[in-house]
């Protein structure tokens, strides 16, 4: 469905939009997804309706190869188990085969995941905040599938809205591993390498600072795609730690109405989209 | 070919049924201190309501996606999950907070895999899931406000590679109670449309009571048991409860009821919602028929039947079973 003539950008569309856009486009052409809970499910249908087509859609409930026809889907799943993703799947089976043999076993390109939190080293926190273990100030209902696939998938795109809370120095639990504490500590733990990973935000795109999954480099989160309008200045002031620039910033192009308009179709109930929830 | 005459065959229907009332089912079956395994895509939401409403105690409830009503309504004091529905509630945070119940966090893969091992008849299972988390820090494992101390998972080296790996302890739950589209009297359920972790949870349980959309002959499931995801032999109660699931959804046979859904969460903030929410779904009402009434005044005689799905599809092609014949 991707258009191959330049449609006209939009100018009338939200930050948050924006991010499920730009999402769906850095998803586009990963091969095998594995898409994980909330705003995932939603910017990767984006992402096989309208940029890619071939893209491998799983989701942990059993789901492999959702591969629907395009004129039926008249909303992107809610959440992993909906049953729209019963149709055009290849294979429906159970969270064994999705989380152990597909993901487990070495046969996912991309996890696409949320979560509470992220902080520098690109771990999530999708359990609790709060010093007191006991007392946690804030429970989140847990992890899900979010931790096996941070620990097992071979690249990770985290979908985040930019915003303090979000993005502590450091995660108050780490649910789900990113490059833990730097350089060489995927494997000190036990896991595999991991990368190139992106964290899609409202204000721009990060990479990491490592050239090979994790092994070297500063395993930092790296500013390197901007949104149309978003200076730097403005998330160095929402990050707590100091902003790492790439050296080739790149700045991200506006969504095409047509991007925009598959997106707000996809939620017309204004689950993902609604007002205030992010 | 010769004549044989043959004894008499056996007549199947002197096998007995499994069909009982939920009341029943869940009287006989689920016990005090039992733990519980509720499905997540197999919302058994009648059963869930007739476990509260006969006062269940001191009930351990196990499922990737935990049980709300169960803790709330003072039947489970721990919970072993991947995914604490109740961790939006307040109310149930505070109770939490002040010991009722105890939970133990897991992630939806290991919580499939606790089951599988419990299925498999072996003791542990490894994982390479956990590693690198704070699940594993020494300040938190063993967890604090959880119940299985040391016995929760265990890093060890391969006996092979010497690589780290996650020990993972066997579950058996003591009873399954699951909601499923079909199911026949000798206790033969099919589930279908995403199995989360429901086909590993009911092969490693000690007990299962089935709730079916749909009572099929007996021969139906038996036509095609590629279909069947619980065979009868392991299952001890049937029961037919139409709109099991509700509020809940089933898939091919209608969606979530998202009004009382809401109502159901709003209610599970605060200590009187619970006790609105049982006064009218749980004590207000005998049995799954009373809720079923009880449903439609509050929402409206059609309203069940308005989740009706509506996008409905059968298999383009049925698949084919046979042999040559030998005589």
């Amino acid at each position: 469905m991707t258009s191959t003539h330049p449609s006209p950008r939009a100018t009338d569309y939200s930050l948050v939009e924006l991010m499920c856009i730009q999402a769906a486009r850095e998803t586009a052409g990963a091969g095998v997804a594995f898409v994980g809970l909330g705003l995932p499910v939603f910017t990767t249908t984006l992402a096989k309706l309208h940029h890619d087509p071939a893209l491998i859609y799983c989701t942990e409930v059993g789901v492999m190869d959702w591969d629907p026809p395009a004129s039926e889907v008249d909303h992107a799943p809610n959440g992993i188990a909906d049953p729209i993703l019963n149709r055009g799947a290849a294979y429906v089976g159970d969270m064994v085969d999705t989380l152990c043999s597909l993901l487990m076993g070495g046969r996912v390109d991309l996890a696409i995941l949320g979560g509470a939190q992220i902080d520098r080293y690109g771990n999530l926190n999708a359990l609790m905040i709060g010093d007191d273990r006991f007392h946690p100030e804030t429970r989140f209902r847990g992890t899900g599938g979010n931790t096996d696939a941070a620990c097992l998938a071979p690249r990770v795109l985290t979908v985040m809205s930019l915003e303090p809370r979000r993005f502590p120095e450091r995660v108050s639990f780490l649910t789900s591993p990113g490059y833990i504490s730097g350089p060489g500590a995927r494997a000190a733990a036990g896991l595999d390498p991991q990368g190139p990973n992106l964290v899609v935000t409202t204000m721009g795109v990060f990479d990491f600072d490592t050239d090979d999954r994790g092994a070297t480099g500063s395993c930092q989160l790296r500013l390197r795609k901007l949104f149309p309008g978003i200076e730097p200045d403005v998330i160095d002031a929402i990050l707590p730690w100091p902003l790492l620039v790439a050296e080739d910033l790149e700045t991200i192009e506006a969504p095409s109405e047509e991007e925009l308009r598959m997106l707000r179709y996809l939620d017309p109930r204004r689950i993902n989209l609604a007002e205030g929830r992010y | 070919m010769t004549e044989v005459t043959l004894p008499p065959l056996p007549d199947k229907s002197a096998r007995p049924s499994k069909l009982m009332s939920a009341h029943d089912a869940v009287a006989r079956f689920v016990e005090d201190r039992d733990s519980v395994f509720l499905g997540y895509t197999s919302w058994a939401g009648a059963f869930e309501r007739e476990i509260a409403r006969q006062r269940k105690r001191d009930l351990t409830a196990i499922a990737t996606v935990g049980s709300l009503l169960l803790p709330l309504a003072g039947c489970a004091n721990k919970l072993i999950t991947a995914y604490a529905l109740g961790a939006g509630s307040p109310w149930f945070m505070e109770r939490y907070h002040a010991g009722e119940f105890q939970i133990e966090d897991y992630t939806n893969q290991t919580v499939a895999m606790m089951f599988m091992a419990g299925a498999l008849g072996i003791p542990f299972i490894p994982t390479r899931s956990f590693l690198g988390t704070d699940y594993l820090r020494e300040d938190f494992y063993p967890q604090p406000g959880g119940f299985l101390g040391e016995d929760k998972l265990k890093v060890i080296d391969s006996p092979f590679g010497g690589e780290p790996v996650v020990a993972l302890p066997a579950v058996r739950p003591d009873v399954s109670c699951i909601h499923v589209q079909w199911a026949d009297e000798d206790g033969n359920a099919a589930f279908w449309g995403g199995d989360g972790e429901v086909r590993w949870g009911l092969w490693a349980s000690k007990k299962i009571i089935i709730s079916a959309e749909e009572i099929v002959p007996r021969g139906v499931l038996r036509s095609d048991p590629g279909r069947t995801t619980v065979p009868g032999l392991m299952v001890n109660a049937v029961v037919h409860l139409p709109f099991g699931a509700a509020p809940w959804g089933l898939p091919g046979y209608y969606t979530a009821h998202g009004p009382m859904q809401a109502d159901y969460l709003l209610k599970m903030r605060t200590e009187q919602g619970v006790r609105e929410f049982i006064d009218r779904w749980v004590d207000g009402v005998e049995d799954h028929a009373g809720f079923l009434a009880r449903h439609a005044e509050v929402y409206g005689a059609q309203a069940l039947e308005g989740l009706r799905m509506d996008r409905t599809w059968e298999p383009q092609r049925n698949i084919r079973y046979g042999w040559k014949a030998q005589q």
